[in-house]
């Protein structure tokens, strides 16, 4: 069957797995374990090989690395917690960072600043009262006097 | 052992992950014991292992969570914190070794000093001691890739993004630095091993 042979493992990669990987199968490649594990049941070599791998294991099981310290721990929670005006603005502006709405702020007065300063100046000129009486003789009439119409 | 690939099949772990970093984002403190229950003991051992050093591993794997914090409102279900936390780690630890004077030889790993005790334990520290040193005299790409593979319990294609390589690459590294580790070790493992 084809594919029960596309399957199987020859010895040579056994050992490199062996050889990469040690004894364990869990640390084998996952693709491959099967395979390899078929192989170590039915071949004495297999088994041979598998043994001499698991001789480094157990020195490299021995080694056991220490704890972090719980002052370590106690640092790493301290971080987490935002403080002062952090804490502040976290409260103030919940759904992302709190620089969004700083920065939004902050470029709207700059923006408001920019434009005062840059607009053009409106003088209004003395002839105002003049535009004035204009609109009230179209309005009343040119020679309309009260006291005349009376 | 727990292991990615041995995980229950219908948990979405990288969404688990987001959630707790949306309740960290949040400030949410118990979930930031969670993320420490779970990875800082791991990644300051493999800073540990990889430096040596239990002062350098503390400044890893605080400079890992720090930055873990950093990410919290940002984080989005890409990829495993542990992952990321190993990458980032990883990369640290690389730059820690690279600034040391070339030519330093690395101390062995400062384990404490074994307490009076059963003969058991005392013979266990020293074979933790030997081996460290051992672990401590391979290059560190080797020492890396066993580290993450054999220590840290990571699948072969994990490990390889998490060093940057080529599967093919960290099972080259493997073989030669458990040679190594054979060469080092092997004719003194009667000894280590004494009645262990």
């Amino acid at each position: 069957m084809p594919e029960r042979d596309e399957e199987r493992m020859d010895m040579a990669r056994l050992a490199e797995i062996l050889d990469a990987y040690g004894a364990d199968p869990r640390r084998w490649p996952a693709d491959e374990r099967d395979p390899a594990l078929a192989l170590l049941s039915e071949s004495d070599e297999a088994r041979a090989l598998r043994d001499a791998a698991a001789s480094l294991d157990t020195l490299l099981d021995l080694s056991y690395a220490p704890s972090p310290a719980p002052a370590l721990m106690a640092a790493i929670l301290a971080a987490a917690q935002p403080i002062g005006w952090r804490r502040w603005l976290a409260d103030f502006w919940p759904v992302g960072p709190a620089w969004q709405p700083v920065s939004a702020l902050a470029a709207a007065v700059v923006l408001g600043i920019a434009v005062g300063a840059g607009a053009p100046e409106i003088v209004l000129p003395d002839a105002a009262d003049g535009a004035i009486a204009d609109v009230e003789s179209l309005a009343l009439g040119p020679a309309f006097d009260l006291e005349d119409g009376l | 052992m727990s292991r990615d690939r041995d995980a229950d099949p219908g948990a979405d772990p990288v969404q688990a992950d987001a959630a707790l970093m949306a309740r960290v984002g949040a400030g949410d403190s118990a979930a930031c014991r969670i993320l420490m229950d779970a990875h800082l003991g791991r990644i300051h051992g493999y800073a540990w292992r990889m430096l040596g050093d239990a002062g350098e591993a503390d400044d890893v794997a605080q400079e890992c969570f720090l930055r873990l914090w950093r990410q919290a409102r940002a984080w989005r279900a890409e990829a495993r914190l542990g992952t990321w936390l190993h990458r980032v780690a990883h990369n640290l630890c690389i730059d820690r070794l690279r600034r040391r004077r070339p030519g330093t030889v690395e101390d062995p790993p400062d384990l404490p000093d074994p307490a009076p005790g059963p003969a058991g334990e005392r013979q266990r520290a020293q074979v933790a001691r030997a081996v460290g040193a051992a672990l401590g005299e391979l290059p560190e790409r080797q020492r890396a890739a066993i580290t993450l593979v054999h220590y840290q319990e990571l699948g072969n294609i994990e490990a390889a993004a998490i060093m940057g390589v080529s599967v093919e690459a960290l099972e080259s590294l493997l073989s030669r630095g458990r040679r190594g580790l054979r060469a080092a070790l092997g004719d003194r493992r009667d000894d280590l091993m004494g009645d262990l």
